[in-house]
């Protein structure tokens, strides 16, 4: 199946007929892999030579779909932990030991700066999502706990689609590298969305380019 | 202009770009440097430039005979030109082979000269490698125009990764803002300032697709271009005559051409280089973005990606159906710019 999908993207001037040949090959190939490939290799030769149609640049490789794909991705994601960036954690420790939570909507005014939450309209109140009775940690929705550096686990219950394709490696953004000779570095969604406020703010444009000559 | 550009005394053989062909200034071999030396080397302004190139071009006649003669009077032998010009053609570089056509012990032989060029040139010690493409690994690009901001930092991490000229400005991506509700390119605008995301606008950067049928490739006249075996189309820059056919061809306005020697100052350039992607480049040849292949053979990010605030850029293996982009391509609806001509490009847009 998946032999037949990758010819699918990458084959896109062989015929119908061929793939389902290959397809059909390939089923073989698998029952006895190593016997059958050069038969394999040199059918799909002797059946595009014989009607003409140019192989692939990249066709050498048309065998090789069969076999496990070289740099194939294997997780080896890991996501930097938040909890160093964030100024006033632990926060039980440096000031909420004594004070008890207030779960009452008001213009908090002491440290917290927030004016108002941009998030989840007006619904939302600090006990939403931190844990009230210990506000190093963050409460999920079913009761369990979550650190401030697994973000993503509360943030995904509201927003499965975002955290399944961040999991996915297709939301937010990745470094390191693509495949599983290095390790790739996946942002956590508070690392770059305000929690309290997520729109992301606008941003200055670089220097636009040099014109060419002549041109207004 | 900095003077940099200029090995030979103040004297710039940048004007001797548009005529001398394999763009390696083909100076006279005069011992007192470029015989094309016309051009004050206190050119600063686009302007004055612009004329300089235009003289140059006049003049290329009467260089490319300086140099046959010269040519001759070498008799094939040892170097051709005298020495001290930054843009001396050797006559180790005359001889050179198609990369194609060079053995190991060649492709040693030419990363020495590359490597102690850019040590005469810019006093800087480079290591230039030449990664190969590896079986079962197509690169393939997926960018997320409902994410990208369009705040250009793409855009300007290019040509610190790959040492493209600084001066005159050259940049393998350009971003167009467009108007939400069109898709409209023609009436795009790439000169953009200020804040962004501007109200009503998207934005689409443009680079190389790195095309399976890519048409710059079948428009050189001198085969000095090609496809990989991963999909990422290369030049072979000591091989490129300059006719910018390419560039005419390629419906993505993926390529440039250094109408001037690369101007970097020591300090920008990237020592880690490619000898297919990001070395530096001789004035008069074409290059393009090579998905910095120096470094996506090793299997690291592309520094366009990295850099990108928004995480828009996804980039993998087209084969390998767990990677990011395969499940794009799968999962997201996606846009082919300018599928009509046929090129299947390895570049896919998508929306979110």
């Amino acid at each position: 199946m998946r032999q037949r999908t990758q010819q699918t993207v990458r084959e896109p001037r062989v015929d119908r007929w061929q793939r389902t040949l290959a397809g059909v090959l390939g089923s073989v190939a698998r029952c006895s892999r190593l016997a059958a490939l050069p038969l394999l290799a040199a059918l799909c030769g002797v059946s595009m030579g014989a009607c003409g149609v140019q192989q692939h640049e990249a066709g050498s490789a048309h065998t090789d779909a069969s076999l496990a794909p070289a740099g194939a991705r294997v997780a080896q994601v890991t996501v930097p932990p938040r909890t160093p960036q964030i100024a006033a954690f632990p926060c039980v420790e440096q000031c909420h030991k004594d004070r008890k939570p207030n779960p009452e909507k008001r213009p908090l005014k002491e440290f917290h700066s927030l004016k108002h939450i941009e998030h989840g309209d007006t619904t939302f109140w600090c006990n939403f999502c931190h844990n009230d009775d210990n506000l190093d940690s963050l409460r999920l929705l079913d009761g369990r706990l979550a650190t401030f550096d697994e973000a993503y686990r509360l943030c995904g219950e509201c927003h499965g689609d975002k955290r399944r394709d961040w999991q996915a490696g297709i939301h937010g953004l990745q470094t390191g590298g693509w495949d599983s000779r290095r390790e790739t570095v996946r942002r956590s969604c508070t690392a770059c969305h305000d929690p309290h406020a997520p729109r992301r703010p606008s941003f200055q444009a670089l220097p636009p380019p040099m014109r060419p000559r002549g041109e207004k | 202009m900095t003077e940099l550009n200029h090995g030979c005394g103040g004297a710039g053989c940048t004007c001797s770009a548009p005529g001398s062909g394999n763009g390696t200034g083909a100076c006279g071999g005069a011992a007192d440097g470029c015989s094309c030396g016309s051009v004050p080397a206190e050119i600063e302004d686009n302007e004055e430039l612009a004329a300089a190139l235009v003289r140059g071009g006049e003049q290329a006649q009467a260089t490319r005979r300086t140099f046959l003669a010269s040519m001759a009077a070498a008799a094939g032998t040892a170097a051709v030109a005298g020495t001290g010009c930054s843009t001396t053609l050797t006559w180790e570089q005359f001889s050179q082979k198609h990369y194609k056509e060079l053995t190991p012990e060649d492709k040693k032989k030419v990363i020495a000269r590359v490597e102690r060029q850019a040590r005469e040139r810019y006093g800087v010690d480079v290591s230039v490698s030449d990664p190969q493409p590896t079986p079962g690994i197509e690169f393939a690009y997926a960018l997320n125009l409902s994410y990208c901001i369009g705040c250009r930092r793409c855009e300007y991490a290019c040509p610190v990764e790959n040492n493209t000229s600084r001066d005159p400005e050259m940049h393998y991506i350009r971003v167009l803002q467009i108007d939400k509700g069109t898709m409209s390119i023609e009436e795009s605008e790439s000169y953009y300032e200020g804040a962004v995301p501007a109200k009503d606008k998207y934005y689409m950067p443009v680079q190389c697709h790195q095309c399976d049928h890519p048409p710059c490739v079948r428009a050189c006249p001198v085969s000095a271009t090609w496809k990989e075996k991963d999909g990422v189309v290369v030049v072979d820059y000591d091989w490129c005559i300059g006719c910018r056919y390419c560039e005419a061809a390629c419906p993505y306005w993926a390529r440039r051409f250094n109408f001037a020697e690369p101007a970097l100052h020591p300090s920008e350039i990237n020592p880690k280089q490619g000898m297919l992607s990001n070395r530096i480049r001789p004035v008069g040849v074409v290059e393009k973005c090579t998905f910095c292949l120096h470094r996506t053979r090793e299997g690291r990010y592309p520094a366009c990606l990295e850099v990108c605030p928004t995480g828009s850029r996804k980039f993998g293996n087209l084969l390998d159906p767990n990677s990011e982009v395969r499940r794009i391509i799968e999962t997201k609806r996606i846009y082919v710019f300018k599928e009509e001509l046929g090129t299947i490009p390895r570049f896919y847009y998508f929306f979110d």
